[in-house]
C-alpha cells in the first residue's frame, strides 16, 4: 500500500504503469458513481469528513512529539503526499475538460473571439500529443528529406523542443516582459506630489531605484566607501547605503507587521476550510 | 481651457514612453563596449561569501540548488542560475539540482549541461539531478530531506537510485548539506525556511525576482537567509564578483538606463503638476 501511490517508471514497468492507470480510472469513476448514488443531503458530509481527515493527518503529524527527528506518522508522509498528487491530477483533468467544453462551444458557434479559442485548442492538443510522444517515442522519425537545400531530420523530440523551447518559453518571457512597459507608464502617472504620504512614497521609491543601479551610484560616488573608520560616517550618505537602510530599517518592520496579519488570516482560513465552515461561492451550493 | 505645456508634461502619450523604454533597454544590451559602474549590494556579497566559505571549508560538501522559475521570469532567474552554477563549478563545489516547476527542470538542465562541459563537471561525481517533483509534493519532500535524503529523493531524473552515485556517498540527512540555494519568483522559500533551514541552521541562499525581494529582507535581517541575489541586478552583481561578465552585467546596464528614464519622467510629470497647482492657486487668490 505504501508504494502503491508512488510514481512508476514507464520504461521499467510498462505493465504496472498501464495497470495503475486503468485501476486509477476505475477507482475515480467508482468514487464519482458512489457520490452520485448517495442522497444529496449526505454528499457534503462525505466531502467534509475526508477534508477533515486529510487535515487531521498533517496536524497530528506536525504536533506529535518526534524521537530522533521522526514520529510514528512521518513514514506515511510520502503516501499522503502522493495521494494529494493523484487527487490534484484529477482536478487538472476536470479543469481541462471544463476549459475545452467552453472553447469548443465558442468555436462551434463562431462566437466573438472564436479564433483565440481555436488557437487554444490547437496549442493544447499539439503540446499534449508531442509531450506524450516525446516521453514514450522520442526518436521516432516524422520527416527526413531536404528543405531549402538543407538536410532535415524531424523526430518527435525535435518537434516537442521546437514547441517548448521555441514556443512556450519565449511566449512566457515576452508576456512577462511586457509588464515593464506598463510599470514605467504607471510610475510616471502615479508618482505625483499630491500629499505628504504620496510624496514620501515617491521619494522612497526613487531612492530605492537609484540605489539599485549604477546610474544612482554615480551620483554619490564622490563620497567615501567607508572602508576606514574615519570615512564611515560619510559613507552612510551614499545613495546605495540610504536605499539599503530604507529596505532593512523601514521596509522590514512594515513587512513583519504585514506578515503577522497574513499569517493570522491564513490560520483562520485554514481552520474554516479544514472544519468545512467556509461559506460563500461554491460552499453553499448543492453538490 | 487650452492644453498648455504643463498639461502635456503630465500626460505624455504612453506610446512615446514605450518607444523611449525600448531604446533605453536595447542600447546597453547590444552595445557591449559600454562600461557600467556597478557596486555589488551587500546581500549579493553575502551570497558570494557563503559559497566561498563552503568551497574553502567543506570541499566535499553538497549544495542543493532548487529551481522554481519558469520562462516567464527567465529574464531575471536564468542569469542568476547561470552565475550561481558558474561560481559553484569554478570553486568545485558539489551540487544537486531539484525542480518543482514543470518548465524549470528543462531550463535549469540546459544551463547546467552547458556549463558542465565547460568546467569538466562529471555527472554523478560533481553534480546530480534530483529531478522534477510536482508542487503538491513540496511540503512532504522538504520534510523528508530533514531526516532521510536517499529515502525521500530515491531516484535521479533518469530513474537511477541516487545512492548509486559517488556524489551521494555519506549524504544521509540535512546535516550533510552545506547550503540550500532557492531560485524562485514565488514565495516557495517560505517552505525551506519553515521546514528545513531551522533544523540544522543550514545556510539558505535566495535568488528571487526584484519584485518579490522586499518581503524577504525580514529573513535577511534575522539571519535565516544568508544572502540574496535580487533580480537581474543580483545576477549582474554576481557576474562581477566572479569576474565572468555576461548578459546579467549588460542587463544591469539596461536597468540603469530604464530607471534613469523613469525618474526623468516622474520629475517631468511633477514639474507640470506643481506648476499647474501653483497657477490654480494664483487664480483663486485673484
Amino acid at each position: 500500500m505504501k508504494h502503491f501511490f508512488q510514481p512508476i517508471n514507464f520504461h521499467e514497468h510498462p505493465g504496472a504503469f498501464y495497470g495503475h492507470i486503468v485501476l486509477g480510472l476505475a477507482v475515480m469513476f467508482g468514487v464519482l458513481g458512489i457520490l452520485q448514488a448517495v442522497p444529496r443531503q449526505y454528499r457534503k458530509w462525505i466531502i467534509a469528513v475526508f477534508t477533515f481527515l486529510g487535515g487531521l493527518f498533517y496536524v497530528a503529524e506536525f504536533f506529535l512529539p518526534a524521537h530522533s527527528g521522526k514520529n510514528s506518522l512521518n513514514k506515511y508522509d510520502d503516501v499522503v503526499a502522493n495521494i494529494f498528487v493523484v487527487v490534484g491530477a484529477y482536478a487538472i483533468g476536470l479543469g481541462v475538460i471544463s476549459l475545452l467544453q467552453l472553447h469548443v462551444r465558442k468555436v462551434v458557434r463562431t462566437a466573438p473571439g472564436w479564433g483565440n479559442s481555436a488557437a487554444l485548442i490547437i496549442s493544447f492538443l499539439g503540446m499534449t500529443v508531442f509531450g506524450l510522444l516525446n516521453e514514450y517515442a522520442p526518436h521516432r522519425l516524422l520527416f527526413h528529406g531536404r528543405l531549402f537545400s538543407q538536410g532535415i531530420r524531424v523526430t518527435n523530440s525535435s518537434v516537442f523542443d521546437f514547441l517548448f523551447t521555441g514556443g512556450i518559453a519565449n511566449f512566457g518571457s515576452a508576456i512577462f516582459s511586457m509588464i515593464a512597459f506598463f510599470i514605467a507608464s504607471a510610475a510616471y502617472r502615479a508618482f505625483r506630489v499630491r500629499s505628504l504620504e504620496s510624496s514620501l512614497l515617491m521619494t522612497a521609491a526613487l531612492i530605492i531605484m537609484l540605489g539599485s543601479v549604477g546610474f544612482g551610484t554615480i551620483l554619490t560616488n564622490w563620497l567615501p566607501l567607508g572602508n576606514d573608520p574615519k570615512s564611515e560616517f560619510w559613507a552612510n550618505f551614499r545613495i546605495e547605503n540610504i536605499a539599503q537602510w530604507l529596505l532593512l530599517q523601514v521596509n522590514t518592520p512594515a513587512q513583519r507587521g504585514i506578515l503577522f496579519g497574513i499569517t493570522l488570516g491564513e490560520l483562520a482560513m485554514a481552520l474554516r476550510l479544514w472544519l468545512s465552515l467556509e461559506r460563500g461561492s461554491y460552499f453553499d451550493k448543492e453538490v | 481651457m487650452d492644453r498648455t505645456i504643463w498639461h502635456k508634461m503630465q500626460s505624455i502619450d504612453s506610446r512615446y514612453i514605450y518607444a523611449a523604454l525600448i531604446v533605453a533597454i536595447l542600447i546597453p544590451l547590444f552595445c557591449s563596449k559600454l562600461v557600467y559602474l556597478n557596486i555589488p549590494s551587500k546581500p549579493s556579497i553575502d551570497f558570494y561569501n557563503t559559497i566561498e566559505h563552503i568551497a574553502s571549508t567543506e570541499p566535499n560538501g553538497l549544495v542543493i540548488v532548487d529551481g522554481q522559475w519558469s520562462s516567464s521570469s527567465r529574464g531575471e532567474n536564468k542569469w542568476q542560475t547561470q552565475a550561481i552554477v558558474t561560481h559553484l563549478m569554478m570553486r568545485h563545489v558539489h551540487f544537486a539540482t531539484l525542480s518543482f516547476d514543470t518548465q524549470n527542470h528543462t531550463l535549469t538542465n540546459e544551463i547546467v549541461t552547458a556549463l558542465a562541459a565547460k568546467y569538466h563537471y562529471v555527472y554523478g561525481v560533481d553534480y546530480i539531478d534530483w529531478g522534477y517533483r510536482p508542487f503538491q509534493a513540496f511540503t512532504a519532500m522538504l520534510k523528508g530531506l530533514d531526516t532521510d535524503i536517499p529515502g525521500t529523493v530515491v531516484h535521479d531524473s533518469s530513474g537511477k537510485p541516487i545512492s548509486s552515485f559517488p556524489i551521494m556517498k555519506g549524504v544521509r540527512d540535512i546535516k550533510d548539506i552545506s547550503a540550500i540555494i532557492e531560485i524562485s519568483p514565488t514565495s516557495s522559500i517560505d517552505g525551506w525556511l519553515g521546514l528545513v533551514q531551522g533544523v540544522n541552521n543550514t545556510p539558505l541562499l535566495y535568488a528571487p525576482t526584484a519584485i518579490s525581494a522586499p518581503k524577504y529582507y525580514t529573513y535577511l535581517d534575522s539571519g535565516q537567509i544568508s544572502g540574496m541575489l535580487i533580480g537581474v541586478k543580483g545576477a549582474g552583481d554576481y557576474e562581477s564578483l566572479i569576474h565572468q561578465p555576461s548578459f546579467g552585467t549588460r542587463a544591469t546596464g539596461a536597468l540603469s538606463f530604464v530607471y534613469a528614464l523613469i525618474i526623468l519622467l516622474v520629475v517631468i510629470g511633477n514639474i507640470g503638476h506643481l506648476k499647474l497647482r501653483a497657477m490654480a492657486r494664483t487664480e483663486t487668490e485673484k
